[in-house]
């Protein structure tokens, strides 16, 4: 009957079902219909049972009383044959023609009709057996032979009765096992005595000795004796005889009928056979309770299925309620139509949203209310899309037309609508107000296109990237796609180039630019840890850097230049001023005295004033001596390794900005140096500058600076890898102001030159055989080094 | 201090440096200038004599007032002295601005005393002439400054070459008016002929325009 127990609905969906909440607390009284049903039905059966049964026991009484009626009715015929029969002999012994033969055969005829009488006889007065007729059946009784006495109690007394009352009698049952042996003589017997008056004179009886046994077997018909247990009982309740040897139980059902004629307490008991139950035996019943059980059967399924029944309602009824609460406080309109477009369907968010209530809307074909008219154009377009399932999966944006009027911008989404087996029944809408949502993404695209149109137009390169490897790009401006590609590629180098640091100045070998890069780590959208890189372009700002830096260097040169050129200018100047006076004094004497008339006294003072200021000059001169003392060189003892580290620290600036290296050969025991340190570092600085300037655009970059022992000098040797400097320029290389640079002044190997010489040195250069140049110069080592050491090579 | 005439001129020097200043002076006045030595700008604007016939020799550099600055307030106040600058700085661009001022020269130290003594002549000279134009300017104003605005026009119309016609055509006067005017313009300014209108015309530096 059943596979599966029915869902129960969860407490979550109880909480929907207002009616399963309201049962909750009512008593189920429909729980208690059914088993009162079944139980009054089982009632019901049990008293028809009853009732049937009953019924039947009545029937079957009323059969017993009948049938045992009429037995006791035909046994009463029978003994009134009999009495008659016997009255009659009785009547005819009186009279003279009746003799014993008569009697005789009248008997036997009477007792072949009668076969439960056993013998008939006829009795004087003295209760002498004058006449003996034996019946001719088997159980033909010999007991009363002729001439015996009559004896026996009972058998006396009926006489003696039936003497006074002149009438036929029937003695009460009596035994007598006296007889033919083995087995039943037909005892207990009864007499029917019947009195013979001769002239009123009693003159004796007839005696018919009636074997009741036979009697009943004689009546009892075998259709009653296989119904009844039929039994001729005494007032005591023996049983005198039976139709049948088994016993009669105590609660059968049993009815005496005391036998007319035969002495009082003589009755016909019957009781009927255990026969088989009414009910079983009734076919209605089986029907009936066929039936009835049948009903009974229905009504437990039937009980069963509605308790499922009322569950699986429960479950429905919370589920649909669920739902319904669901779709009613969904903040999404709903809107179902089905193949015609007919709207089917609204929940209140779309009535809500729209203005138009359910009636308004359900039932309608298109064009529907809420389509701006100026706009069915479109909406009939996007409709018949979605007939044709061509809805597009993100929706379409339209404008909506609520009741009042007004306009709203709506995104709907289409969907098609299937049955459980797949038929598709229409189609379902989801409708949201997109007013806010796109106001605010119309803001963020704007606020995007802002920010986009200010990063593509940036002049720096933006680029983030993410990975470990620093090879996926997330994120890069016009700028880092124009100059790197759409690729990490860029990124990683000038990343490389800034080493640890996180920003910098990066030389790009690739775009031979140099980059500022700036770089930081950043959480991106996605919650990875990327860096983000921007690169600005400075190769304009070192080129003006450098220029600036050159303008600045020749500056200071200019302003020493312009100040010894001042100090000369200035110098000349004072000089000039006495010199100038000594003049005027003595070409004014000399026009005097030319000019006659001038005396010694005239020209004196114009002497002595000249005099005076060559004096004057003297001083200026004896102070640019001093000037000059004080600026002289002074040598002392220095590590070659200070001047080295120095004048590199110095150009290492230029060099790497450029992209180009120093490398310093160093022997590690160099003695010290007998040289003025700062004029050496600014001589080395001199001819590294030359030799970075030299490199420019040069494959190979790195600088050589080697230094060695020859001797007792040191020899120094600035190698450089760039153009070289062709033969005929070389020898014009040291002349004052000679510059193969467009803009240098060509101060600086002349005054190296005169640098080195001034240390007794000589300075040299060569073209470098690895291309490029090598500038030569030996150093005189301190003097104390030079005696004592051995020269190492 | 107007007694120049034994003297080839007045001669203005104007330098800090005391020994160059008194052996200048010691120079020029072996050569029979009149020499009259400042240490300053200042002093020099103290002391001179607007009225001379003379050559200033400024130093350029001085501290204090400047010789350029002070050939700008010469020439602000009209004392149009020639002016020699002493140059000891190869001062190229002041050259080109002093000359373009007014009537200069250059000289170096030490001083060629031939080159000196020439270059003062030269410029004594033109001081005088100046002088001399100066007079006669002023004259022709003060003449010219007596005629009415209307005789003006009329004198600016004879020394552009116009005929009597063309002039009362221009103005909208008679032929008459213009020949009266005529007769009293040359009263006033004391000429004879045209010849001598147009003289004192010219030295007048021009008719202010009405």
């Amino acid at each position: 009957m059943e596979n599966t127990a029915p869902p129960s609905p969860d407490s979550v969906l109880l909480a929907f079902d207002r009616m399963a909440r309201a049962k909750a607390r009512r008593p189920e009284l429909s729980r208690y219909a059914y088993p009162v049903a079944i139980a009054l039905l089982a009632a019901l059966l049990a008293g028809l049972a009853h009732l049937i049964v009953n019924e039947d026991r009545q029937l079957k009484r009323e059969a017993l009383n009948r049938d045992v009626d009429t037995l006791v009715q035909s046994i009463s015929l029978r003994l009134e044959t009999m009495s008659e029969a016997a009255t009659k002999f009785s009547l005819n012994i009186g009279s003279a023609d009746y003799n014993e033969r008569r009697f005789t055969s009248a008997a036997r005829e009477l007792m072949l009709q009668k076969q439960e009488l056993m013998h008939i006889a006829f009795i004087d007065a003295r209760q002498r057996v004058r006449w003996s007729v034996a019946s001719p059946g088997p159980l033909g009784d010999a007991a009363r032979p002729a001439d015996s006495e009559i004896s026996g109690e009972p058998v006396v007394a009926a006489i003696e009765h039936a003497q006074r009352s002149h009438s036929a009698f029937f003695s009460p049952p009596y035994e007598d096992v006296s007889g033919p042996a083995g087995g039943d003589n037909g005892s207990p017997f009864a007499d029917l005595v019947v009195p013979v008056f001769i002239d009123d004179r009693y003159s004796g009886a007839v005696l018919a000795r009636i074997s009741l046994p036979q009697l009943l077997r004689m009546t009892v018909n075998p259709e009653l004796a296989q119904r009844y247990r039929v039994a001729l009982v005494d007032d005591a309740g023996k049983v005198l005889a039976s139709s049948t040897l088994s016993e009669t139980p105590p609660d059968a059902l049993v009815y005496e009928v005391p036998i007319p004629l035969l002495p009082d307490g003589l009755a016909i008991q019957a009781s009927a056979f255990k026969q088989r139950s009414p009910l079983l035996g009734n076919a209605l019943a089986w029907l009936v309770g066929g039936l009835s059980l049948a009903v009974m059967i229905m009504l437990i399924a039937l009980a069963r299925r509605d308790v499922r029944q009322a569950r699986v309602e429960q479950v429905l009824r919370a589920e649909t309620a669920f739902r319904r609460a669901m779709e009613d406080s969904l903040a999404t309109g709903m809107e179902v139509i089905d193949r015609d477009a007919v709207i089917r369907h609204v929940n209140s968010a779309f009535c809500q949203m729209t203005g138009w209530s359910e009636g308004e809307l359900v039932g309608r074909a298109p064009p529907f209310p809420y389509w701006p008219p100026e706009q069915y154009a479109e909406h009939r377009e996007q409709l018949a899309a979605t007939l044709a399932g061509n809805a597009p999966p993100s929706g379409f944006e339209l404008k909506v037309l609520r009741k009042d009027g007004t306009l709203f911008d709506a995104r709907m989404y289409v969907s098609p609508l299937l049955a459980d087996d797949g038929e598709q029944l229409g189609w379902m809408s989801a409708m949201a107000d997109i007013t806010e949502p796109k106001r605010i993404s119309e803001q963020l695209a704007l606020a995007h296109e802002r920010f986009t149109t200010v990063l593509e137009s940036l002049d720096a390169a933006v680029s983030v990237v993410a990975g470990a490897d620093a090879d996926e790009l997330l994120f890069a401006n016009r700028r880092y796609r124009d100059l790197y590609g759409a690729n990490a590629g860029g990124h990683r180098r000038l990343q490389a180039g800034l080493g640890a640091s996180t920003a910098g100045e990066v030389f790009d070998g690739e775009t031979q630019r140099w980059v500022e890069v700036r770089t930081r780590a950043v959480r991106w959208v996605d919650g990875r840890d990327v860096r983000l890189q921007i690169a600005t372009d400075i190769t304009e700002r070192k080129a003006t850097e450098d220029i600036v830096r050159q303008q600045q260097e020749k500056v200071q040169l200019t302003s020493r230049l312009m100040t010894m050129g001042e100090m000369a200018s200035s110098l000349a100047h004072e000089l000039n001023q006495p010199l100038t006076a000594i003049s005027n004094y003595s070409l004014g004497s000399v026009s005097r005295i030319k000019s006659g008339g001038a005396t010694a006294n005239d020209v004196l003072p114009a002497l002595e004033k000249a005099a005076g200021q060559a004096q004057r000059a003297g001083n200026i001169i004896r102070r640019i001596r001093e000037f000059v003392k004080r600026s002289e060189p002074r040598r002392r003892a220095t590590p070659a390794a200070r001047v080295v580290e120095d004048s590199i620290s110095f150009a290492e600036i230029e060099a790497s900005k450029r992209g180009i290296a120093i490398r310093t050969h160093l022997p590690p025991a160099m003695p010290p140096l007998d040289i003025d340190p700062i004029l050496i570092e600014q001589l080395l600085l001199n001819l590294l500058k030359n030799a970075v300037e030299a490199m420019e655009g040069a494959a190979e970059r790195t600088i050589d600076l080697v230094v060695r022992r020859v001797d007792d000098m040191a020899e120094f040797s600035v190698i450089d890898r760039g153009s070289g400097i062709p033969e005929s320029q070389r020898q014009n290389l040291f002349q004052p102001f000679y510059s193969t640079k467009s803009e240098g002044m060509g101060m600086g190997l002349n005054i190296c030159r005169s640098i080195v010489e001034f240390h007794h040195g000589r300075l040299s250069v060569e073209e470098n055989p690895d291309g490029g140049s090598i500038f030569r110069f030996t150093l005189p080592l301190a003097r104390e080094q030079a005696v004592n050491e051995n020269p190492s090579a | 201090m107007t007694d120049n005439t034994e003297t080839l001129g007045v001669v203005y020097v104007v330098d800090d440096d005391d020994a160059v200043r008194d052996s200048l002076q010691w120079l020029l006045e072996a050569s029979r200038y009149r020499v009259f030595g400042f240490e300053s700008a200042e002093k020099f604007l103290a002391g001179y004599d607007p009225a001379a016939i003379a050559v200033a020799i400024l130093d350029v550099r001085m501290p204090g007032m400047s010789g350029l600055e002070l050939q700008e307030e010469l020439i602000a106040r009209k004392a149009s002295f020639p002016i020699i600058f002493i140059t000891g700085h190869g001062d190229v661009p002041m050259a080109v601005s002093t000359m373009k001022k007014g009537a200069v020269d250059f000289i170096e130290k030490p001083f060629d005393e031939v080159a000196l003594k020439a270059l003062v002549d030269r410029l004594l000279v033109q001081a005088r002439e100046q002088a001399a134009s100066n007079e006669r300017q002023r004259l022709s104003e003060a003449l010219l400054a007596k005629l009415t605005p209307r005789e003006q026009q009329v004198l600016e119309r004879i020394a552009a070459g116009r005929l009597n016609k063309q002039i009362a055509d221009d103005l909208g006067i008679s032929i008459k008016t213009v020949e009266a005017h005529r007769a009293n313009i040359m009263d006033k300014v004391n000429a004879n002929t045209v010849a001598d209108l147009m003289r004192i015309v010219l030295s007048g530096g021009g008719l202010k325009q009405p």
